[in-house]
Order: structure tokens, then sequence, then C-alpha cells
């Protein structure tokens, strides 16, 4: 039963991933929306000094979008601290853990379906 | 089991972005097969916050790159006179009237680009680029009567005179360097200007020492398919440099702030180490910032993966270029597929300041202003125009990066998109097939600090490497508060 529930998982992933149907989520332009945390407000701050270069604004630029996939934080966390592909790692001495864990929870933030949202590559 | 699916979730994950960026084809916003034939404008394709307005204050222009305003506060913008992809035209001087449209105030030799303009006390003074007879400041009366302030400015390259801005009876310009990462190369006869100039290259503001390196490439100002070229940097094309020599600062010089009395005089240095130092604006409080396009993927030192910045301008600092980005030494910064970069001076000046906010890579952050009262909303933040890439011929995106308005919170580097087309993808308007922008390179805040201009370049495409500038589709446009 556990391999079958294992199975489906990552299929539904695979086809999520494959097709792209994660949903495109980026703010209202303009919006000077408090971020609702501390928190927040500092992964907002660290993703734009360390990740927006290459995912502006979390779109796609020199690397791919990262506000049109559903990843789990873990695995934002993980490609965060070890890099993968062209992307570089962030070790402990750039970003601390608790760091890495404000930028993932600052991403999951932006893809919630709550917010106004504008279609983006 | 969880953890043999985390592995297995891992690994998928690695398997299919590893190879990502090096797989998939770059995707710039003007690599398209088959261009729309002409423009059109439409206010409501442009996305804006809730509450303001977008309108179409003229269009036509050619390759129109600043905007200004005189103490009526009536509009004036300047066309270029020369676009990258080798096009030269006569820039202009021109008053946007309400009733009478465009009308020419004064035009200008083929020395362009026309990069920039401000008034001052009943004078235009206009960054001359000097693609051809090297940068100029001129200073232009309102009946069209003409002074050079400032020439022989070393502009003949890849990046040109920029500006300029007045405070304080000086006036501030920006000179662009002659070449992407220090090196004169082959990217440059790309450009075209080193089949004219092979003796130009980029001088430093004082003396530096470099390490030695050398760069080696295919000979392309001799017939001979064999003959190579060895190239130091701050250096002419194939003159090659030696570990400890010392190359002598001179100023003017390139990759520098630069100022000169508002009465005439020699030009000074504010600051230098940046690239392409292209907006400047003072901001309420009275700092100098400065937009800063950063590295491109071409030429013998290609640089991958450096986002364009905005710096705060601390008087004498040297900001990092050719061996920093970021305050990150180059040796230390990714590079695709390739060797990591090795540093060309020996000793550096001084440690990089910190940036204040960075933009997308090959964003093309141009111009700048900053909101200064309550009246437009966002007090004290900056908003700059982002040209947008020109990939392939700056390297490879994988979405088109910039043609957009961005907002910037200089306290906490936060940038935002503030006025951007509207679309399921992101783009220049010719890549949408919409009536959004193209182009966005200068913003401006009207004397009444009500209303954001936008000057639109226009169209630009990309046939190969080379870019294709359309004529006559340069727009100005208008963001003020819904009454």
């Amino acid at each position: 039963m556990k391999n079958l529930k294992s199975k489906v998982g990552l299929l539904v992933f695979c086809l999520f991933w494959g097709l792209g149907c994660g949903t495109p989520r980026l703010q209202v332009p303009g919006n000077a929306f408090e971020m609702p945390t501390a928190d927040l407000e500092s992964g907002r701050i660290l993703f734009n000094e360390k990740c927006a270069s290459c995912h502006p604004a979390g779109r796609a630029g020199v690397g791919p979008s990262i506000v049109n996939k559903p990843l789990p934080k873990f695995l934002i966390r993980f490609q965060v601290r070890h890099g993968l592909g062209v992307m570089p790692a962030f070790p402990e001495q750039i970003l601390s853990d608790t760091e890495v864990r404000q930028i993932a929870d600052y991403l999951a933030w932006l893809r919630r379906p709550s917010l106004a949202t504008v279609d983006q590559e | 089991m969880n953890r043999t699916l985390r592995i297995l979730w891992v690994g998928l994950l690695a398997c299919t972005l590893a190879g990502c960026y090096r797989i998939l084809p770059s995707k710039g916003g003007g690599q398209l097969a088959d261009p729309p034939e002409r423009r059109f404008t439409e206010p409501a394709h442009v996305r804006l916050p809730e509450g303001y307005r977008i309108e179409v204050v003229a269009e036509g222009l050619t390759y129109p790159t600043a905007i200004t305003f005189d103490e009526a506060g009536t509009p004036y913008v300047v066309e270029a006179g020369y676009a990258y992809g080798e096009v030269f035209l006569e820039p202009r001087l021109l008053r946007i009237d309400p009733t009478a449209g465009l009308m020419p105030v004064y035009t200008g030799s083929r020395n362009g680009p026309w990069n920039g303009v401000t008034f001052h006390q009943g004078y235009f003074y206009v960054a001359e680029g000097g693609q051809l007879e090297g940068g100029r400041i001129l200073r232009i009366s309102q009946d069209g009567a003409v002074e050079v302030l400032v020439d022989n400015l070393p502009s003949r390259g890849d990046h040109h005179t920029n500006g300029p801005l007045i405070q304080n009876g000086y006036l501030y310009f920006g000179q662009g360097t002659a070449t992407n990462a220090g090196v004169v190369g082959n990217d440059n006869a790309d450009y075209g200007w080193l089949q004219r100039f092979p003796d130009f290259h980029d001088v430093p503001c004082a003396d530096i020492t470099v390490t030695g390196h050398n760069y080696t490439t295919d000979n392309v100002l001799t017939a001979d398919p064999n003959d190579r070229a060895v190239t130091g940097p701050y250096s002419p094309y194939n003159q090659s440099v030696e570990a400890g020599q010392l190359i002598p600062g001179a100023v003017p010089c390139n990759g520098a702030i630069l100022r000169v009395p508002l009465t005439g005089g020699k030009p000074e240095v504010v600051a230098w180490g940046v690239r392409n130092p292209y907006g400047l604006a003072f901001s309420p409080d009275g700092e100098l910032y400065v937009t800063d396009n950063l590295y491109d993927v071409r030429g013998s030192r290609p640089i991958w993966g450096t986002g364009d910045l905005l710096w705060k301008i601390e008087a004498g600092q040297w900001y990092g270029w050719p061996d920093f980005y970021k305050g990150i030494p180059v040796e230390r910064l990714e590079f695709p597929g390739g060797q990591a970069r090795q540093p060309v001076l020996q000793n550096h000046p001084n440690k990089p300041p910190p940036a204040v906010a960075s933009f997308g890579v090959h964003a093309s952050a141009c111009g700048l202003d900053f909101a200064r009262g309550a009246a437009f909303g966002f007090p004290g933040q900056a908003f700059v125009a982002q040209f947008g890439d020109l990939a392939p011929a700056v390297g490879k995106v994988l979405a088109p990066v910039g043609y957009q308005i961005a907002r910037v919170n200089v306290q906490t580097g936060v940038v935002e998109p503030f006025a951007i087309n509207q679309g399921k993808k992101h783009g220049p308007a010719s890549y949408l097939r919409s009536g959004g922008f193209e182009r966005p390179i200068d913003v401006q805040f009207d004397p009444s600090g009500n209303a954001l201009y936008v000057v639109d370049f226009g169209t630009v495409t990309m046939n190969g490497s080379k870019p294709v500038p359309q004529p006559g589709t340069g727009v100005v446009w208008r963001i003020s508060r819904e009454e």
C-alpha cells in the first residue's frame, strides 16, 4: 500500500513538473504590501539580494521561473544549500539555515492561491 | 519509505534541472522569428498598481532615450541619433507641444548616442555619446544655440557618455567602459568600433598594476586567418601586458562618475570601477544613485550571471569593475562550461562598497528617478526603466528579462515590478503581440512630482547577435494617479 502511495506521489509530481501545471503567481505590480511577518520580510529581502538576479521577481531569466512550480519547501532549501546545474550553492557562510528557511517561506508565500496574480512565464 | 521517497524526489529534481540551462535555447525578448510589421500602442496593455493610469504622450519617435522639463513643466525628449546595430542618424532635441506635437529645438551631428538630457536655468545639457568623435557634454539654449562644455570623452567603444545631472554648481555624468570586462576583443569588432578605432581601449582613473593575464584570439584586423591577437587589459587590441606592469591613470577615464563645474573646466573623478553607469539621480536626501549595466557573456573575458546594479555613490570609491561583481571576486563566480575568470588587477584600490539593489541579469537597468512626495506615492523610492535583454549577443536567457519599470526600496534593496506588460508571458510588446512597452529606457518625474514619464526606445529585435532597431517606434508614456 505504501509502495502504491509513493508511486502515485511520484507520478503526480512528474505530471505537475512535466506539464508545467503549477499555477504561475506574481503579485500585482507596485502593490506596496507589507509582509505579514518579519520572517517573510527577511525572506523577501534575502531573495532580492541573493536570488532575484537570475529569477527576477521569481520569473525566469538566466534561471528558470521558481514561482510557477509546486516545489516543496524542503527541495527549495536543498537546492539553495547545494546548488544544482548552473545554480551556485549557498553555503552556511553565505546563508544561515534560518535565512534559507526564510527564502523558502517567502517563495511559498508568493505562490499562495489567495495572492492576486499575474500569469508569467 | 519516506526517506526513499525523498531521495527519489531529489534525484528527479536534479535530473530535471541540472541540464536545464545548457540544453535550452536562448529566449530573449528580441529573438523574434517574425516580428510585427508595425508598432501599436494600447495603454490598457500595461499593468499598473491599482489607482494608477497610463497614457501615450508622444509616439513615432526614432530611438528616444531621455526626457526633461523646462521651468513651465513642458516636456522635451531627445532622440539618440545612434543605436546598437551601427545605425547612425542625427540626434535631436524635441519639445513635446500639447497641441503642435513634436517641435525640433536642436539637431546634432552624427556623434550619438545622445543618452541623457537635463534642463537647468534656461539651458538644456545633453550627454552626447560620442561613438564617432568622442563624448561631449553640450549646453543648448532654448532657441537652439549650442556650446560644448566638455569634449574628448573616451566614448568610442561599447558604452558612452551618460547622465547628465546638475547639483550645487556641478554637472555630473557617467562615462561607460570601452569593453565588457577590460579587454578589447573580437566582440568589439562585432559592435563595429574596433575597425574604426583599433587603438581604443579602457583608461583607468588612477594608476593600476596588472597581473599579466593576456587573452589570445583570432586577429580580426588582418586578412591572414592564422594570425592571432594577444591582448592585455587596459591595452589596445593585440598589445599584451606583463605581470606587474603599471598602467597609468588619466582623467577623463572609463567606467566612472565624473563631474565638471557648470562654468566649465576639467572633469574630475567622483567614483570609478563601474561598468556602464547609465542612470544618475539624487535621492530626496541628496545622495547620488547610479544604475550600472554589469558584465555580458561575450568577448575575450566573458563573465556570467551578473545582474545590473543600483549603487549609492560614495566619493572617491572604486566599485569593483573589472575584477568584482557586487563585492564578489570574479574568480569566485560561476561560469557554466568554462573556467573561472582571473583578476586582471594586482592590487585593488579599495574593497568595493555594497550595492543598494540588484536587477535581473541582462535586464539593462537604465534611467532612474526618485518619487519625492506623497502625490504620486512611494516617496523616497527609486523607479528604474529596464530596457530589456539583447540576448543572445549579451548572453543566454531562458525568458525575456527587463522591459518594465521597477520600483526599488533603497532602504531594503527590494525590487518590485511597478509597470509591466499584461499577458500570460513576460516580454516586450512585439514579443507579446500587444500594445504595451517595448524597451523603457528613461523615467523622470515631472516638476510637480505628480506624473512619471516613461521614455520607450521602441522595438529592437535581434538578427542572430546583431540588434535591429526599428525607427519611428519610440513612445513617451505618462503614468499618474487616477483622480
